[in-house]
């Protein structure tokens, strides 16, 4: 509870400090705001699926950002921080948010930082943002260093200050690292500590505590680099309100390889995170063994060839009654300068992908060939195709499905003699997908075009229509959706360092064969962006 | 020794064997090119490793040591010495000497101009007038005045953008060649986006862009809506999330995602290395790739999402009048030889002639679908038991401690005596949530 108030202290505490700090001899304040003014509207029988909030509704966004010296001189402060007002929903739920609160305070071997912080050990212990306190010294340069820091997990603001009941979980923890690193090589020692407080919000998932130590290295020698990461959790679960807790424990250890030779490129890692290992601020997958290689050789200027090797099964302590097997193989080629045109590339892959239970509940295979072709032409005109075909199969049930994807696209792109920078884009794309196990094939098409006109001097001018229709197998689903929009952007010189934005879109969507389902949204937005700079002076 | 074990092994004593390889000389993975011809090994700019760039490098003012570039680096060959290493700004037109030191080593210190491009090519060149390749290390360069944290925000903007726009090789090309879950699983689980959800449209609100060396966070919500291809439904969802970003080559590239998932929503398991704690017991929309079904579920505390960390599975269990088999979900294990009598001591549910028990405070419910097609546990409607079993029955769980699982009776075989063999297979969602 103690820790609880105090972080629920801890903005006011901040902004306090920051004004203090405002009264001391700064070198520069800068503060920008964003503002939109928005007319949703929202129309026909199938309007509730839409998104968009009906009316007229504002979106605030201020960023205050300070710099300067503090205590005399002897250190350096940052003050930054980030308000939001809205009057809805859609852009969140707090009609006034703090976004952002963050103190620095730092020399050449020492940092300082109170409220928003990137909290960073390693991979799998910690990297996550937090709310709280840390400190950093440098021991001789900036690659070596003890760091240390503690606070809440809290993504918001509001979770501090104001305790509000959609809050789903509340989790205070932290964490030391102390590196040595060298020309060739790195060390990281790092221990993490994480726990959810006592509450009833977490009474549909589970509560954890844990401690989670961990080893980071990396070798460099000449273009080889190995590196590394083993990790160990102990962690208490508790499933519900009353249950009794669990204790869970789990490694996990990943190896990477990564080798630039003269023609090949090499990358490898294998990884094995056991079912039981829970990080509550790092990541890692759980229960997974995994082997992973690329290799890409170059030929010569113009051929590279590439080939993948992924394997990856689960159920590593055999805690489940079937493991499942995932391996995909992957092999291409790339030629540049095709037909000995300077901008044609051509690229063509194969891969396969098998997916096998050991109960033998499933077994399935998936082949996929893809193949871009890309240009140039006359100058001003780029073009692109990419073809793919899937073809699915399941051994079980001796059935399979074909999909195929196409995709065309042009591109324009003409500077004028007044500097007008004009660009047009035009995409027509298909989708024939085809399931296991269900008969029949979904269609869907596309088509694009863009415009855009840029002056060069912040004016720029922008229009789009774009068509998706859909012919799908599931009854009554049929639909198509077209959408229009048009933008004006500038920066007027009445607005210092800014820019104003206007834009107009209309979208359309209809339900082929349920018009009960057809709705419309009209959108214009206002858009008005300005910054103040200033140095401020005592 | 199991087949991963053996496999484990031999990764370790490959890469023992890399490091106890002398660095200097002897170097066996140079394959591919003769004894006399030098390579360029190290590149950097500042602390920004280009070795392997290809096209494009963009730096920023934060990458500048007061304005200055130092270039570092080494140059190897394996028989002779290296004499000489140069660089050019202007692709070859003009070169500039770079002070060489021992082993290969070289630096050379140069301010450019921002917002300029510079076509940057380095060769090396031996004692005997061998040059390297100069096609190795040949891409452009630029300093960009742009705020690396608004340079981030458009990278995310343009991701979202070609994933609305279903274009996957411009998804993908954003994406880093470090990214932290399974990159080829992305892929997959894009792949299957577009197959099995039409008019993706995702309305992002960035709360805030951190930055920790050369890692960039993106905080923000969203309002997402879909519509399934398999059934026609439109389903929306709103929910907090993070992704990550590095600088890599010509711009920034996704190299981490959170769960609540914007990407890839089939792939939680394999892509997602985190929940963001705020979105914890929010409704998402999930994708289930073996069915392409879109549905909503509830995200989980931790990375899996809500259909991905379901656990299958199928047993025959020994019904009698006594003893008795009980089942537990939480592994699918079994236990013989219960006492029919009373309180069973272990298992979710037990099975006693053709008749199902359920353990106290289990709950459950005959429904209608079929164990296949069963996606979804309902909300209410549990009772206490006990049932009458027969094949073809599905039944829903609700579990205490709050999970949910599915059982389905293949088969009932009498085998005499009011003894039966109840063959089930079942669905066990760990995360609380009712999807499957």
């Amino acid at each position: 509870m103690f820790a609880y108030s105090v972080s629920r202290a801890l903005p006011f505490s901040l902004l306090t400090l920051g004004l203090v700090c405002l009264s001391a001899r700064a070198d520069e304040l800068n503060v920008s705001n964003r503002t939109d003014l928005l007319s949703q509207n929202v129309s026909g029988p199938g309007k509730a699926s839409s998104f968009y909030d009906s009316g007229i509704h504002v979106l605030h966004e201020t960023d205050v950002r300070w710099t300067g010296m503090a205590f005399d001189g002897k250190w350096n402060s940052l003050f930054n921080s980030s308000l939001r007002y809205t009057d809805s929903n859609q852009f969140d739920p707090e009609r006034l948010s703090l976004q952002k609160l963050e103190w620095r305070l730092f020399d050449a071997h020492t940092q300082l930082n109170l409220g928003d912080y990137f909290a960073n050990l390693s991979p799998y212990s910690m990297t996550k943002g937090i709310k709280g306190l840390a400190f950093q010294r440098n021991l001789g340069d900036d690659q070596n260093y003890v760091r240390a820091f503690y606070g809440s997990f809290d993504g918001q603001w509001a979770f501090l200050y104001k305790d509000p009941t959609r809050e789903p979980m509340n989790t205070l923890g932290g964490g030391v690292r102390l590196q040595r690193a060298g020309e060739k090589f790195r060390l990281g020692l790092n221990l993490a500590e994480a726990h959810d407080q006592d509450g009833d919000r977490y009474a549909s998932f589970p509560a954890y505590a844990q401690i989670l130590p961990a080893v980071d290295w990396e070798y460099r020698e000449s273009a080889l680099v190995v590196s590394g990461e083993h990790a160990y959790s102990d962690t208490d679960e508790i499933s519900a309100v009353g249950v009794a807790a669990v204790n869970k424990t789990g490694s996990a250890h990943k190896l990477t390889l990564r080798a630039a030779l003269k023609n090949l490129n090499l990358d490898g890692h294998a990884e094995r995170v056991a079912p039981d290992f829970i990080s509550r601020g790092g990541g890692a997958t759980a229960d997974r063994l995994r082997y992973y290689l690329k290799a890409d050789y170059k030929l010569d200027r113009n051929w590279r060839l590439f080939a993948i090797y992924d394997d990856y099964e689960d159920n590593l302590d055999n805690q489940k009654t079937a493991t499942t097997e995932v391996t995909t193989w992957e092999t291409g080629f790339k030629r540049a300068r095709a037909f000995s045109r300077r901008h044609m590339n051509i690229a063509l892959s194969w891969r396969n992908k098998q997916k096998e239970v050991t109960d033998g509940s499933s077994d399935q295979t998936t082949n996929r060939i893809k193949f871009k072709i890309n240009d140039r032409v006359a100058e001003h005109y780029d073009w692109y195709a990419e073809i793919e075909q899937i073809l699915d199969e399941d051994h079980l049930t001796a059935s399979d499905a074909d999909s195929k994807l196409f995709d065309l696209g042009l591109n324009y792109r003409r500077r004028l003699q007044n500097n007008w920078d004009i660009r047009a884009d035009l995409n027509i794309g298909r989708q024939e997908t085809g399931t296991l196990n269900v008969s029949g094939t979904d269609i869907s098409d596309r088509i694009r075009l863009g415009l855009t006109a840029d002056k060069g001097n912040g004016t720029v001018f922008g229009a789009s229509l774009e068509r998706n229709t859909a012919d799908l197998v599931a009854a009554l689903a049929d639909n198509h959706h077209n959408r229009a929009s048009l933008y004006w952007q500038s920066k007027p010189a009445w607005i210092k360092d800014g820019s104003m934005k206007l834009e107009y879109a209309d979208y359309i969507h209809t339900f082929t064969q349920n018009a009960a389902n057809d709705y419309r949204e009209k959108i214009v937005k206002l858009s008005l962006q300005w910054n103040f700079q200033k140095e401020a002076k005592k | 020794m199991t087949r991963s074990s053996r496999m484990l092994a031999s990764v370790w004593l490959l890469f023992i064997t890399l490091l106890l390889a002398p660095a200097a000389q002897a170097a066996w993975w140079e394959f591919g090119r003769s004894d006399s011809e030098p390579v360029v090994t190290d590149l950097k700019f500042n602390r920004v490793d280009v070795a392997r760039a290809e096209d494009k490098v963009v730096l920023t003012r934060e990458d500048l040591d007061s304005g200055v570039i130092t270039l570092r680096g080494r140059a190897e060959v394996r028989r002779g010495l290296i004499g000489l290493v140069e660089l050019s700004l202007d692709g070859g037109q003009k070169w500039i000497k770079a002070s060489l030191g021992e082993r290969g080593a070289f630096t050379h210190e140069m301010r450019l101009d921002m917002e300029r491009e510079y076509n940057f090519r380095i060769r090396a060149t031996t004692t005997t007038g061998q040059k390297s390749d100069e096609e190795d290390h040949s891409f452009l360069v630029k300093i960009t005045a742009a705020n690396p944290q608004e340079e981030v925000r458009q990278a995310f903007l343009q991701l979202l953008q070609a994933y609305m726009q279903e274009s996957r090789s411009t998804f993908m090309r954003l994406v880093s060649n470090d990214f932290e879950g399974n990159e080829a699983a992305l892929e997959d689980a894009i792949t299957d986006d577009f197959r099995y959800l039409d008019n993706i449209r995702i309305e992002p609100q960035i709360s805030r862009v951190a930055q920790f060396d050369k890692s960039y966070e993106v905080y923000f919500t969203f309002n997402r809506q879909v519509q399934s291809v398999r059934s026609g439904q439109t389903l929306r969802d709103s929910a907090a999330s993070t992704v990550g970003f590095v600088r890599e080559g010509d711009g920034f590239k996704l190299s981490r995602l959170a769960a609540p998932l914007i990407f890839g929503l089939s792939g939680a398991s394999e892509i997602a290395t985190s929940v963001t704690g705020q979105s914890v017991g929010t409704t998402i929309i999930t994708l289930d790739p073996n069915t392409g079904t879109a549905a909503t579920g509830t995200q989980g505390a931790l990375p899996g999402g809500s259909s991905a960390s379901v656990e299958t599975g199928s047993a025959t269990l020994f019904a009698s009048n006594n003893p008795c088999t009980a089942f537990e979900f939480d592994g699918g294990n079994t236990y013989p030889g219960q006492n029919c009598l009373g309180a069973f001591p272990e298992g979710d549910l037990r099975v006693e002639s053709n008749l199902m028990f359920l353990q106290t405070g289990n709950q459950a419910q005959l429904l209608g679908s079929s164990f296949d097609t069963t996606n979804q546990a309902p909300a209410s409607g549990y009772g206490s038991g006990p049932f009458g079993i027969s094949a073809g029955q599905v039944y829903a769980f609700q579990l205490l401690g709050g999970k949910y699982a599915i059982l389905g009776i293949t088969s009932v075989t009498d085998l005499g005596g009011g003894t039966f063999n109840i063959g089930i297979r079942y669905k066990y969602q760990p995360d609380g949530s009712r999807n499957f």
